[in-house]
């Protein structure tokens, strides 16, 4: 979660808006497209 | 006593302040502070030369899924919220250098999810992987972790 800040608010994160991002660990990765 | 009472019963205990409380606290607010600092972010943006201004929501999971996210009704239904709240303040402020993104966590370690924390105020879970399509794609296979969240 802190990394996915990071590379929001760094030099990566610059092309990014209304973007969503999903740190996640796997438990709950493709519920909500597979539901 | 049917399903439904059961459900009716276990689900009203949830009282209409506490829907409005989380609502205020899961997007009334970020509505306010985002247009609250919206000049100052707007001439960060445009001081620096190939950078524009970020706000980054913190969502949630929960305001993707359809199920009933243990019971936090109130709590998904305001990430959702919060989520859109997010798309709509990156469209609006398009035009003023300032990028809008959010994040929406899966598990974390945390009160919420884990139930209580240590002295250390840290919470732990000890997850398996619950949905067999993650395990396709993501080889982790567990919770997140609480030293990931700082």
């Amino acid at each position: 979660m802190a990394a996915t800040v990071l590379f929001l608010a760094g030099p990566g994160g610059v092309f990014y808006n209304e973007q969503i991002l999903f740190p996640d660990g796997g438990q709950t990765l493709t519920q909500p497209a597979a539901k | 006593m049917s399903d439904a009472e059961a459900i009716s019963k276990h689900f009203l205990k949830s009282p209409p302040d506490a829907w409005a409380d989380t609502f205020k606290t899961n997007i009334t607010s970020l509505y306010y502070v985002s247009m609250t600092f919206l000049p100052l972010l707007a001439k960060g943006g445009k001081a620096t030369p190939g950078y524009a201004s970020s706000i980054i929501n913190v969502t949630s999971i929960s305001g993707f899924m359809k199920g009933n996210s243990a019971g936090q009704f109130a709590y998904a239904t305001s990430k959702a919220g919060a989520t859109h709240l997010t798309r709509m303040l990156a469209t609006v402020f398009a035009g003023t250098k300032v990028r809008v993104n959010c994040i929406a966590p899966g598990i974390f370690p945390s009160e919420m999810t884990a139930g209580d924390s240590g002295e250390d105020n840290k919470s732990k879970l000890d997850m398996e992987m619950s949905n067999p399509a993650g395990k396709q794609i993501c080889s982790i296979s567990r919770a997140g972790l609480t030293d990931a969240i700082y």
